[in-house]
């Protein structure tokens, strides 16, 4: 029986460097969502590792990555509109290319997920070996706890069902 | 500077694995000044490598570059493995080479298509060339998956494999698995036949220099793991010869070593000597690929350096294919050493050249001292000649497109500056 397009789930592309401190803030996120219903988790250190992923036709794409303290630590950002997305400059190495890039090479070739979200969890230190904050621990917490939530709501809605109730 | 005088700088080369910068200075028309100028902090595997166990070295090694680990893994193991006595053959030698296959396919079309395609069609990046040529960007990306898929099945995972040790592999796909990835090959290998006839296509800068291409050369196939040195100038050396004949200085402009050929001077390494040196034992369907297109060799024009590449990429498909048809489980997945004090070395072909380690281990397998010697950094006496010899050319063009083809011309061999920033010579003067 062919899938119908209300049935697809989400794929949640989580990036980051758990060895470097609030930079595993999306890798937190991705163990928090594995085995959740409908969602699929990836892993991976940076845009470019998820290039693949992230050029596949999808209907649901939410990234979630740490970014750098700007206003106050824990602080989760979400950006729907790409052209909020800062540019780290002009491509230049294929070790390094940047998210906003990444997303401008896949709407170049047509295959950008109508629907995107990417959420920045601010974090403060990101030195190689240090602990995660507790303050972005607890982000990841309720970026997970949202991801799951609108998933779910989303199948509810699938069936003809109801929201749940939150727990 | 003078009215008579001009130069050309780009500070932050793009389209470059790793940091490095250009200088071009012109006086009445000649060129007098050529920099390319890596200032990519040096890394220091080298040192880092001394007083590790041989058993880490490869996955430490592989560190060196999220592009080409395998090619570090393989000259590492096989550096180590001549120390210890040791050949591996059979089904694991195979297994070496399907890996590799992976990687190359990979390397390659990520920089033929999309750091190096955009150089010929004008386009600052290939972001702007994918707005106006999606189908062959989204092909390339598909065939580059394809190599990705094919190292992580191999080793685990599709950046730093982590199955490659001494003596073979911490564990062996079975056959089911390998044949299960077939059919991807086949697509791969039929959608590089297309990538193929496209860089053909291309519109190449006239510029030929009488380059000595370096490669390995195996009496029975396409070089990979295995061979001896050779030039089309008469080198023919075994690799523990290499420092015999190579050697190293450094620059006062760059963090990575330049190499030359004792009493000759540079030279180049990558896939355009690869099939210079090679070309008959392609395989079938790569040959008369070439031959479809027009490929003659000996190539002596750099820009033709992604044809080079898009051609290994159809040969690293049709040997995994020969490979996997013929791949038989081996009984265990790695030979058995026997740990002893010792020096040797081992050179492999990484996507951009042969990649030369030497390591010396202590009686325990404790490492005394490593040298590796990257592609990129042996090629760059040759690129800063290139930009001298090219320079006559370009300095006629406005100053921005002048720029950009000197950019282009670095982007030939696709370099990548942080393999080659592994290392500084610290001296230290007291007055």
């Amino acid at each position: 029986m062919r899938r119908s397009r209300r049935e697809r789930g989400v794929t949640v592309v989580c990036l980051g460097n758990p060895a470097r401190g609030d930079d595993g803030a999306g890798h937190l996120v991705a163990d928090l969502l594995t085995g959740t219903p409908n969602i699929r988790v990836v892993k991976a250190h940076s845009a470019a590792e998820a290039l693949h992923t992230i050029m596949t036709p999808q209907e649901k794409l939410i990234i979630v990555d740490a970014v750098g303290r700007v206003t106050k630590v824990g602080r989760i950002h979400r950006l729907r509109d790409l052209r909020r997305l800062s540019s780290q400059g002009g491509w230049r190495s294929s070790h390094t290319m940047p998210l906003n890039e990444v997303l401008e090479l896949a709407e170049a070739l047509g295959v950008l997920p109508p629907k995107i979200t990417i959420y920045g969890i601010e974090g403060d230190c990101f030195e190689p070996g240090s602990e995660m904050s507790p303050k972005v621990r607890e982000a990841c917490r309720r970026v997970a706890s949202e991801i799951r939530r609108a998933a779910s709501a989303k199948r509810q809605k699938a069936k003809g069902l109801p929201a749940k109730e939150a727990s | 500077m003078s009215a008579r005088e001009k130069e050309y700088r780009v500070d932050y080369l793009a389209r470059v694995e790793g940091e490095g910068a250009l200088y071009v200075k012109v006086r009445d028309g000649e060129v007098v000044d050529v920099k390319f100028r890596i200032f990519e902090p040096p890394r220091l595997f080298e040192a880092l490598l001394v007083g590790r166990m041989y058993y880490d070295v490869p996955d430490i090694t592989a560190r060196i570059c999220g592009i080409c680990p395998v090619a570090y893994q393989m000259s590492s193991v096989h550096a180590l493995e001549s120390i210890f006595g040791v050949r591996v053959e059979g089904p694991l030698r195979e297994l070496r080479r399907l890996i590799y296959c992976g990687e190359w396919i990979e390397s390659h079309i990520l920089h033929a298509f999309l750091l190096h395609a955009p150089d010929f069609l004008g386009y600052a990046d290939a972001i702007r060339m994918a707005k106006d040529h999606p189908e062959i960007v989204k092909t390339a990306l598909r065939v580059k998956k394809i190599g990705n898929d094919l190292v992580a099945l191999m080793g685990g995972r599709e950046v730093h494999p982590v199955s490659v040790c001494v003596g073979g592999f911490y564990k062996v796909p079975t056959k089911r698995r390998l044949e299960a990835l077939k059919p991807e090959l086949k697509e791969g290998k039929a959608l590089t036949k297309t990538l193929l006839s496209w860089v053909a296509e291309l519109n190449f800068p006239s510029f030929e220099q009488d380059y000595e291409f370096v490669a390995l050369s195996h009496p029975k196939e396409y070089p990979m793991n295995e061979g001896r040195i050779v030039s089309n100038k008469g080198l023919d050396i075994s690799i523990p010869e290499y420092e015999d004949y190579f050697e190293e200085e450094q620059v006062p402009h760059s963090n990575a070593l330049h190499s030359r050929i004792k009493g000759r001077g540079s030279y180049m390494v990558g896939p355009l000597s690869r099939i210079n040196l090679n070309r008959d034992k392609l395989a079938d369907e790569t040959r008369e690929a070439l031959a479809d297109i027009g490929f003659s060799t000996p190539c002596r024009n750099p820009f033709k350096s992604i044809i080079a590449r898009v051609a290994e990429t159809l040969y690293a498909f049709e040997e995994a294919l020969r490979i996997i048809d013929e791949y038989k489980e081996p009984e265990r997945p790695r030979v058995e050493l026997k740990v002893r004090a010792g020096r040797g070395s081992g050179c492999t072909e990484a996507p951009r050249g042969i990649l030369y380690h030497r390591y010396e281990v202590s009686d325990d397998g404790r490492v005394l001292s490593a040298k590796i010697v990257p592609p990129t950094a042996q090629n760059q006496k040759r690129i800063e000649e290139d930009l001298r010899a090219i320079a006559p050319q370009l300095i006629r063009l406005p100053r921005e497109r002048a720029t950009w083809r000197f950019e282009q011309a670095i982007r030939n061999y696709d370099p990548c500056i942080s393999c080659a920033t592994h290392f500084l010579r610290l001296e230290i003067e007291e007055e």
